[in-house]
């Protein structure tokens, strides 16, 4: 009686703590079971890296977190997701639920950089100006703030209206990031963004 | 017979086939352009017809087939894309991509003449609408949504997966997704299918003789509901003129000008192609 207490106990310190958590989480692609049984319980405000060899279901596990899985042919779950936002917590897999919000607070970056055909300038508002309404000098503000973190506003603030595509695979993963940051996310996730780089660790990242 | 006479042989027999086909080709457009360059000079192409087409010119029957197939142009457009975008982003079943790529290669493989008389029966008759050019622009359009539709699908779902996901990652609904990142790449193939499926419909004869055209008489229509003069169909009633050299050799003019017409919307169809590619594909 008294053990169930202290258990009891400690799940509201866990909580506090926690932005994303992971409870008997499985994954089917039609029948290849890709995640079995997982739990995991992600800290706020800290980075968390997930390590394991090709092919154990790395992508898989954090690609369910935004559901960017969900249109991914013969996919199917079991358990389920939790994410602590601001003022609740949701369950991610419900019915009903508003993906697409969930998608502008846990914000992913891709393994290989994928740019819009637009202008450097389009790109980095490209998600932010659809869910939001802004004003042109907001626009200019967030553009040069968000370039800025990624430290690639000094090699691209003379031709923000070129077009992103003539920049380099590490310049446009950076602008991949800066679009995902000007969401203002609670948490990035991010699927090995810098595995086609390689001078990119040494990029100073705040 | 040793490898290399096998391949000589090979060889020989593939260049034959290729020279044979274009050989077909440059004849017909050398008849066509021999006899009927004699005829077209500024009076053929802006004068009307006059003697049921063996004096005069062609120029309401061009008229007539460019309203026509404008007409199907924007009867088809939006509803070959909302064919595609539906198959492309909204469709998963693959039994129901079977079935509705098996009907849109069907309707591709109807007969011209099938859809005249579907025409002649469902809105002439049926509907009471009388011979009229806006009929035929609909019997039209429907003759070419399937070459628009696969156009535009094939570039749709040739956008890699990851645009999309990029997208839906950053918190844009599909609506927008479609609107923002599928359409713009799309709409090439959509624009290079539709001027192929005019190119075709320019030139079709059977599905239009008996719904949109009168054979002579006809200028500019009053409204959606009367008919018009079309080239098709004038080559169609001058040729059955055989005997009145004057009249075939007008016959001659009208296709050269048809030819010509077909040739500006292919290549038009292959500028667009190459010049609004999507970054995705280049």
């Amino acid at each position: 009686m008294i053990k169930m207490e202290s258990h009891i106990m400690q799940i509201p310190k866990l909580i506090e703590n926690t932005v994303i958590e992971m409870n008997h989480f499985h994954v089917w692609y039609h029948n290849s079971h890709a995640l079995k049984d997982f739990h995991i319980r992600f800290q706020k405000e800290q980075i968390t890296c997930i390590i394991g060899p090709s092919g154990s279901g790395k992508s898989t596990m954090i690609r369910s977190i935004n559901r960017i899985n969900d249109d991914v042919d013969g996919f199917t779950y079991q358990g389920n997701i939790l994410f602590h936002g601001h003022m609740h917590s949701h369950t991610v897999y419900q019915n009903g639920f508003d993906v697409n919000h969930l998608r502008t607070q846990i914000g992913m970056v891709f393994q290989k950089p994928c740019v819009f055909p637009r202008s450097i300038y389009e790109n980095v508002l490209f998600g932010i100006k659809h869910t939001k309404k802004l004003l042109k000098q907001e626009k200019q503000q967030i553009v040069e703030e968000n370039l800025r973190a990624v430290s690639l506003w000094d090699e691209v603030s003379y031709r923000l209206h070129e077009k992103a595509s003539t920049l380099s695979i590490g310049q446009q993963q950076r602008l991949c990031i800066a679009r995902t940051l000007a969401v203002k996310p609670t948490v990035i996730l991010l699927d090995e963004p810098t595995s086609s780089l390689d001078h990119f660790p040494f990029l100073p990242m705040p | 017979m040793n490898r290399r006479v096998k391949n000589n042989l090979f060889l020989a027999v593939c260049w034959s086939a290729a020279i044979l086909c274009t050989l077909i080709l440059s004849f017909l457009l050398s008849v066509i352009i021999l006899n009927g360059a004699k005829t077209i000079n500024p009076d053929f192409l802006l004068s009307n017809s006059r003697n049921f087409g063996a004096e005069g010119g062609i120029f309401y029957q061009m008229i007539g087939s460019v309203l026509l197939i404008s007409g199907a142009a924007f009867i088809s457009l939006p509803i070959a894309i909302g064919t595609a975008l539906c198959k492309s982003e909204y469709v998963k079943n693959p039994v129901l991509q079977k079935i509705s790529n098996m009907m849109i290669y069907g309707l591709n493989g109807i007969p011209s003449v099938i859809f005249g008389i579907f025409g002649l029966i469902f809105f002439v008759n049926f509907l009471n609408t009388g011979i009229s050019w806006f009929v035929g622009s609909i019997i039209l359009a429907i003759m070419i949504i399937p070459t628009i539709v696969l156009s535009s699908y094939q570039s749709m779902s040739s956008i890699p997966r990851m645009y999309r996901e990029s997208a839906y990652a950053l918190g844009m609904d599909k609506w927008k997704v479609i609107t923002k990142v599928i359409l713009p790449q799309g709409i090439q193939g959509a624009i290079t299918g539709l001027f192929l499926g005019l190119a075709r419909a320019v030139g079709e004869t059977a599905p239009v003789m008996f719904i949109a055209t009168a054979f002579s008489g006809v200028k500019l229509p009053g409204s959606l509901f009367q008919p018009v003069t079309a080239l098709p169909t004038h080559i169609l009633t001058l040729a059955q003129q055989a005997t009145n050299t004057q009249a075939l050799q007008n016959a001659w003019g009208a296709s050269l000008v048809l030819i010509l017409v077909f040739f500006i919307f292919s290549l038009s169809a292959l500028f667009i192609r190459i010049t609004l590619q999507p970054v995705s594909q280049r």
